[in-house]
């Protein structure tokens, strides 16, 4: 049956051919903007002190200038959850950086990735904006780009610029830990967490330092000591999710 | 060969009978509403998804609904492949062809909905090339890009039948048609790749821990299931439309109905799963997940879910069409009118049982306003493929498998002449009980006419290589026109020699007297294993020309697929 070889034959051949072309494309496709593999001697962690925040909204404000936030974004929040002893508790609400993080489990192209360290960082240029992990991620920590943001940032003051570059119009973005702080940190020879300049806008600015940024493979580190020392919680633990950001909960002995 | 017709005449032939006014009004309103949304795209890819009132808190709005609604309900074209090519059910084959059109159409939908619901439409290959299997929606995008694939090479043939294609570039035309030779293949993959991402859309929610009136492990299940509802309830119902709005389409009443009723089991199905579904989420109380139960069942969401999903989603039509007297065709429609003819191989149902009839197929038939004459062939002639995927001896109705399976294997065996001679003709000879032939008049007509029952004994020809010629061959009887006399003496190019004997037959009884009028003839081809026919007398044969819906191919200048 010559035909019907001949198209069995052609048919093979272009599904060959497709699955060379994909091979070969994946082969020269450009790799992530994040190193994922790998060891790292870090575990990057944040731990908020509810029993201090003052709901002043510092840290907001100073991720959106570091960061050029549009202003219909937020990458970090400050919500009033409640009230102890006749005090408002605050709420500040960064990305959780989960060491199982279902926006990383979701994306289909793999722009959400983890770094070994344990940020959490989105590939600007890989993301197709499908917001599969706005909708997957439990903490409502992610953000999109419904439009173009152009034009100055009011959130960015007159003496300063902001750190990262602007996004695009259709991507997702979330808080970065401030990342380009730590690699620069590091590079320098600084240490995260210690020195300001390694350490996340929102940990520095915070007046009352209810923001503390730390390596908890550091035993000594603020935040392994202040996790030692007292007991912490962190969001929606159940999910098994695994946040990277602790909470301190309010004390009353702390309100007085 | 053609000429160009001119183009009046051509909107008068396709618009089926449907008048060129109204026609051209139909058209100027589909144009309309496709502009409209070609404009709103244009409009998206300018200023970007804000112009859709999404937002971070509801972040898939409408699209997303509209693209698993377009694949879901383009569900019927696996279904009926499946049960064409590997359940081996070919008297579904015009609903498969609809179906698989069907399905091209929403798959087209659901991936233009995705371009355009993604924020940047311009990387959507991405997924192709990063690859993250952890991903259920990688998964899908994979699934449905190969299975778009699949579809376009399903439909291939369909379009390489219409007239113009022909015309223009023949030998392209050619070649898509006979890209029909791997259905059974494509079905194949086409099942695996639907069932995989029909049920993953489903999993695309069940996933997601931080929605918990979604996250469910059963929520795959109730997507497929729905989806098996869903894809051949399209299919019946633009199968129904085709057959009202267009002259030339004619549907088989009783392929649908038999479909209505696996739409209707599967929706009780549905409806089962759907129950423990939402039963099992009051088993653990976990926040969010028995508070969903609530806010489905009792809160602002509770008229969709109680009136139009359960209500109107899976109670009525099932009740509609399990009760058989609401679900069959009406006795009226069922007579010869226009568009209501039974047609295909499905009425040798009533005569050798269904299971027997699901594994026949006709091969010849005559069809008038009086007569009904089919014969069967137990294998198909033109089955090049039966070597794998689907015996030849799974006959029910068979005495004997074992003797059925060698035949199989002759035939497979290369002698042409054996292979095109048609199973019926060995069964015959084989088994002398099967070598007799029902053949009964119209069912409409009272049985009048003809002799209720005609041996189709085979003759000596059947081995014969080079005794049969490609295309078994059907006369249809015609009533006289007003003022045009009878004539007689008909032409047939039989050689298929079932259909030879049948012909014989008519015309002999036509001599006698028995009927008035002539007998033209008219070549019918099987393409894909689908018996072409005209199916009502008096029609013309472009009446037939380009249509897909309802199983009827172009009938004039067909090109023939030559048996092996």
């Amino acid at each position: 049956m010559p035909t019907e070889s001949i198209h069995r034959r052609t048919f093979l051949k272009v599904i060959g051919a497709g699955a060379a072309a994909t091979a070969g494309l994946r082969a020269a496709a450009r790799a992530s903007a994040w190193e994922t593999t790998g060891d790292s001697p870090h575990r990057y962690a944040m731990v908020i002190d509810q029993a201090k925040c003052t709901g002043c909204d510092y840290c907001s404000e100073a991720c959106r200038a570091h960061n050029d936030i549009a202003p219909g974004i937020e990458w970090n929040t400050v919500v009033r959850s409640g009230e102890l002893a006749g005090q408002p508790v605050y709420l500040p609400r960064p990305c959780m950086h989960c060491e199982h993080a279902p926006c990383v489990e979701v994306c289909p192209v793999k722009a959400s990735t983890r770094r070994a360290d344990g940020v959490v960082l989105m590939d600007y240029d890989r993301c197709i904006g499908c917001r599969y992990c706005q909708v997957a991620c439990p903490y409502g920590a992610r953000s999109f780009n419904w439009e173009a943001f152009t034009g100055p940032n009011p959130a960015v003051p007159k003496w300063g610029e902001p750190e990262v570059p602007r996004r695009p119009r259709g991507v997702a973005e979330k808080c970065t830990f401030c990342v380009q702080r730590i690699d620069r940190g590091l590079a320098l020879g600084l240490t995260p967490g210690v020195d300001q300049a390694a350490t996340p806008a929102c940990a520095v600015v915070c007046p009352v330092g209810a923001r503390v940024f730390g390596d908890l493979a550091d035993p000594q580190s603020n935040v392994s000591r202040l996790l030692a020392d007292h007991p912490s919680y962190r969001l929606r633990e159940d999910l098994g999710t695994g946040p990277r950001v602790y909470y301190l909960p309010a004390r009353e002995e702390a309100q007085a | 060969m053609t000429k160009r017709l001119s183009s009046a005449a051509y909107v008068d032939r396709l618009s089926g009978g449907m008048g060129p006014m109204r026609y051209r009004v139909w058209l100027a309103v589909l144009g309309a509403l496709m502009a409209a949304g070609a404009a709103a795209g244009v409009v998206v890819f300018a200023r970007g998804l804000v112009v859709t009132n999404l937002n971070d808190i509801v972040p898939w709005g409408l699209w997303i609904t509209i693209d698993l609604s377009a694949i879901a309900m383009s569900a019927g074209a696996f279904l009926l492949c499946a049960a064409v090519y590997l359940l081996g059910l070919r008297q579904f084959q015009p609903l498969a062809r609809t179906a698989t059109y069907l399905g091209l159409i929403g798959y087209s939908m659901a991936v233009l909905t995705l371009l355009l619901d993604i924020g940047r439409p311009e990387r959507f290959w991405h997924a192709l090339i990063y690859w993250n299997p952890h991903s259920v929606l990688w998964e899908v995008t994979m699934c449905v890009t190969l299975y778009f694939g699949i579809l376009m090479l399903e439909t291939a043939p369909i379009f390489g039948r219409s007239s113009w294609l022909r015309r223009r570039w023949p030998k392209l035309a050619g070649s898509m048609q006979s890209l029909h030779q791997l259905a059974p293949y494509l079905a194949v993959a086409g099942l695996g790749l639907s069932l995989l991402h029909q049920s993953s859309l489903g999993a695309t929610y069940g996933v997601l821990k931080a929605r918990p009136i979604w996250y469910r492990p059963d929520l795959s299940v109730l997507f497929i299931v729905s989806a098996m509802a869903a894809g051949p309830a399209l299919t019946v119902l633009v199968s129904m439309l085709a057959a009202r709005l267009r002259k030339g389409v004619r549907v088989d009443d009783h392929l649908l109905e038999r479909m209505a009723g696996f739409i209707g089991w599967v929706l009780v199905g549905y409806l089962y799963f759907r129950f423990w579904d939402a039963f099992a989420m009051t088993y653990t109380y976990e926040p969010g997940r028995t508070e969903g139960l609530r806010f489905i069942t009792g809160g602002p969401l509770s008229f969709n879910f109680w009136v139009l999903e359960i209500l109107l989603g899976a109670i009525v039509p099932i009740v509609v069409l399990l009760h058989k007297p609401w679900r069959e065709p009406s006795v009226a429609d069922v007579g010869p009118r226009p568009g209501r003819h039974r047609v295909g191989g499905l009425p040798l149902g009533h005569d050798h049982g269904r299971a027997a009839a699901d594994r026949q197929l006709p091969v010849a038939g005559i069809r008038g306003e009086l007569y009904d004459l089919r014969a069967v062939a137990d294998r198909d002639p033109y089955r090049r493929w039966d070597r794998g995927l689907w015996r030849a001896g799974r006959n029910v109705g068979d005495p004997a498998p074992g003797g059925r399976g060698s035949q199989a294997g002759a035939g497979a065996g290369g002698n042409p002449g054996e292979r095109a001679g048609g199973g019926g003709m060995r069964v015959g000879a084989k088994h002398p009980e099967r070598s007799r032939r029902v053949l009964r008049p119209w069912s409409s007509t009272g049985g009048a006419t003809l002799t209720p029952t005609l041996p189709l004994k085979g003759g000596g020809r059947q081995n014969e290589p080079g005794a049969l010629s490609p295309s078994p061959l059907l006369g249809l009887y015609r009533p006289p026109r007003a003022g045009q006399a009878p004539s007689k003496g008909a032409r047939f190019a039989v050689s298929c020699p079932e259909a030879d004997r049948l012909l014989h037959c008519l015309q002999s009884r036509l001599e006698q007297g028995l009927g008035v009028g002539r007998v033209v003839n008219a070549h019918a081809q099987i393409i894909d294993y689908e018996l072409v026919v005209p199916h009502r007398v008096g029609d013309r044969l472009s009446d037939y020309q380009g249509s897909i819906c309802g199983g009827i191919a172009p009938f004039a200048s067909r090109r023939v697929v030559d048996p092996p």
